[in-house]
């Protein structure tokens, strides 16, 4: 559960990085980003890619070093996936991706 | 194209084979002398000595095997691995007898 | 100098990667399979589906164990007792009996069913998993030694490979996401770049702690400097439980199981316990040797404890704290193996190994294409580049299509077949052999089409086989909650789809491409020009 949570985070921190790309942002929502949004992406980028770590961390450090491994490859598999088949959905992915940690978080304190 | 026709003489292709035979044998050999040397020197006990520098070896390989083909001229390639390699042996062989 | 270091790094990935590419393709792909050993030998061995999960104590389990090799085999000169775990789910119990001077000593090997404890019935004979494990690294029909030394010749390269191509690969984080499928070559090397960039840590690790795995065959120098008789002593020192016990000729009844484990049980109440073994349990030189279970820690040999046998107190253990370099050995060759890893682990690690095939074979197929766009319209096809193509379609298409085999011939020979196993791996070889035929004759889109449409539909067709041969399907795996069988078919069907889409897109291209092969002719003349 805790490591789905690591995966939503470490998705959504590639996905900031792909839209902090300028010509992937203009595939998504058809403008050009300005140059203050780019850097908004990629500084959320960072810290939810560390947040993402750090959970990851904290269940075990060997293992948790590993499942974040293998966690950033699945996350560019599927967003350089999406961006080249699917671009629309990476529109809704934006309100899905945290409305899906928020369930998460939630889910795990009432269970 | 200069490439392509560069591809086609002798001496080329020569120089391609030195090149691997330095990377491989050479790196290798010099591997192997090194990592005896640092499994001398390591200050811990014996078995962690040996775990120890084993694992630094693929390193050490790599390194020599990019550093071979990263400098330009065979000649120094050759005669840096070959002086190396004697020294380390040398080395290795001076603090065996030490001890 | 810059310039000339950048460039030399472009020319060393593409020899470096290219010479030995389908070998390594070979040893990537069954390694990834590897992944997956245990549940694969599950699979081959349909007599152990319906074997339900364990429920009884681990000590009921060793006491019940001892007990059936007292019974079955008192005479042997080792009795192995391997607990369930979460990937397979029966209890082993083998016996080891001596054949005599100079002969190597004969296994039995029989498996419990851990709720019932009575044997197994319907087992057939298959080599399952550790066929693959062993292609992995002693590839097949070669001696052993030479297998090794080749693969680590090719895993050298591949490091080197990787670690020239992240030297030229400049803009590796700029353009990470990009793929464009449209592009012709352009997109083989927007899938190469995707798929070496996104698992690149993987890649990095595996293949190096590859190497360490037989580090001691490449460098046995630091050992034999250290110790007088060289990787023997050293081996004396670092695994104390392989020291060999010798018989003795006084008999003993009864071996103090009890005394032992009661000492066990008292001092380390928490320890889950991995497999159990006893030397010589017919007399008085019986040993009683435990391996307790790492579970998720990173480490890859198990802590030991050795008890004697006929007064039942500790001999010696050994890993029960170990020290740093152990633990960065150890740990290397843990985190090659993934024994540790749990379901979601093992899919990530399986993700990332497909990445590294992909990688290979998307190299291997922009080489080819490089040296058929330099041909110039007059020139026939070289051998060399026939070579070329021949072996990349017979490795990236024949490969999947032999695997395909090894599962069917599980399923469809008969069950009481003597040799059976090697029959398995014989129909893998031959699927193999037969692809390579086909396409030295044919090696152009249309030979890849049609593989892949006949990869597409033996996948798919494997659920459907094996439900047949078997009793149960898919829908009887998700009801009883056998995740990994279900698993299985679900995995089969969309390798299928994977390669239907792929025949697709050849199909798509093979009628696209006329015109456009003309106008990129027309482009190239007048650049040159």
């Amino acid at each position: 559960m805790i490591y789905g949570l690591a995966m939503l985070l470490c998705l959504g921190a590639f996905y900031a990085f792909a839209m902090a790309k300028t010509a992937h942002y203009k595939s998504v929502f058809g403008t050009r980003p300005s140059q203050e949004q780019t850097k908004r992406f990629n500084l959320s980028g960072w810290i939810i890619i560390l947040l993402s770590f750090i959970v990851n961390l904290s269940q075990a450090i060997g293992y948790g070093s590993l499942m974040f491994c293998g966690q950033m490859a699945l996350s560019v598999l599927l967003i350089a996936v999406c961006l080249t088949y699917k671009p629309n959905w990476m529109r809704s992915l934006f309100y899905l991706l945290p409305l899906l940690a928020v369930i998460m978080v939630v889910s795990s304190q009432v269970f | 194209m200069s490439h392509a026709d560069n591809a086609l003489t002798l001496r080329y292709r020569l120089s391609v084979l030195s090149r691997f035979c330095a990377a491989i044998f050479g790196g290798y050999f010099f591997t192997a002398y090194s990592v005896a040397l640092l499994s001398l020197l390591l200050p811990t006990a014996k078995v962690d000595a040996v775990l120890y520098s084993v694992c630094a070896s693929i390193l050490i390989f790599c390194c020599v095997f990019i550093a071979v083909f990263g400098v330009r001229s065979q000649k120094r390639i050759w005669s840096s691995l070959i002086s190396s390699i004697l020294g380390l042996h040398l080395l290795t062989q001076y603090i065996q007898g030490g001890i | 100098m810059k310039e000339s270091f950048f460039r030399s790094m472009t020319w060393l990935h593409t020899w470096v990667g290219l010479l030995l590419c389908w070998l390594l393709f070979l040893i990537f792909f069954a390694g990834t399979i590897s992944f997956f050993r245990h549940e694969i030998s599950l699979w081959n061995q349909p007599a152990v589906h319906n074997i339900d999960h364990n429920k009884q104590q681990q000590q009921t389990l060793i006491e019940s164990g001892l007990a059936y090799l007292n019974s079955a085999a008192p005479e042997a000169n080792r009795w192995w007792i391997g607990l369930p775990s979460s990937r397979q789910p029966e209890l082993q119990v083998s016996h080891r009996h001596s054949q005599g001077e100079g002969k190597r000593d004969k296994w039995h090997d029989e498996r419990l069913d851990p709720n019932t404890l009575l044997p197994i019935e319907g087992l057939v004979d298959t080599k399952g998993g550790n066929f693959f494990y062993r292609l992995h690294f002693d590839l097949h029909y070669m001696d052993r030694k030479l297998a090794r030394w080749l693969v680590c010749f090719a895993s050298l390269f591949m490091l080197i490979a990787l670690i020239s191509g992240i030297v030229i690969h400049k803009r590796i984080f700029k353009d990470l996401f990009q793929f464009r499928p449209q592009k012709g070559v352009r997109a083989w090397l927007d899938a190469h770049n995707l798929s070496s960039v996104l698992a690149l840590p993987f890649h990095l690790m595996i293949t190096y702690t590859g190497l360490i795995t037989l580090i001691f065959m490449l460098f046995p120098n630091p050992a034999e400097t250290l110790y007088e008789d060289g990787l023997k002593g050293f081996r004396a020192d670092f695994y104390p439980e392989r020291q060999r016990i010798e018989a003795s000729n006084k008999k003993l009844d009864e071996p103090a199981f009890e005394a032992a484990f009661t000492h066990f049980y008292q001092n380390w109440p928490e320890q889950k316990i991995k497999r159990v073994i006893v030397d010589h349990p017919s007399n008085t030189a019986v040993n009683i040797k435990i391996y307790g279970d790492n579970g998720t820690l990173i480490r890859d040999e198990y802590p030991y404890w050795q008890y004697s046998g006929t007064t039942g107190e500790l001999l010696k253990t050994a890993r029960l704290d170990p020290s740093n370099a152990e633990m960065l050995y150890g740990g290397m060759i843990a985190v090659h193996s993934g024994r540790l890893a749990h379901p979601g682990l093992r899919w990530l690690y399986f993700i990332c190994g497909i990445a590294g095939c992909v990688m290979i074979a998307s190299g291997c197929i922009m080489w080819a294409k490089r040296i058929k766009e330099r041909l110039k319209p007059t020139q026939t096809a070289s051998f060399g580049l026939k070579l070329v193509e021949t072996l990349n379609i017979a490795t990236i298409m024949g490969l999947p299509l032999a695997t395909a085999g090894f599962f069917y011939a599980n399923r469809l020979l008969p069950p009481d077949m003597v040799a059976r196993a090697d029959k398995e791996v014989l129909v893998f070889f031959v699927v193999w052999l037969a692809t390579t035929l086909f396409t030295s004759l044919f090696r152009d889109k249309r030979a890849w089409q049609w593989l892949a449409y006949c990869n597409a539909a033996i996948w798919l067709l494997l659920p459907v086989c094996s439900a047949l041969t078997t009793h149960s399907n898919l829908l009887t795996y998700i009801q009883d909650g056998k995740w990994i069988l279900a698993s299985f078919d679900l995995a089969f069907i969309t390798t299928a789809l994977v390669f239907y889409l792929q025949a697709k897109k050849l199909a798509n291209k093979a009628t696209a491409n006329k015109s456009v092969s003309n106008k990129r002719t027309r482009v190239t003349a007048e650049q040159r020009a």
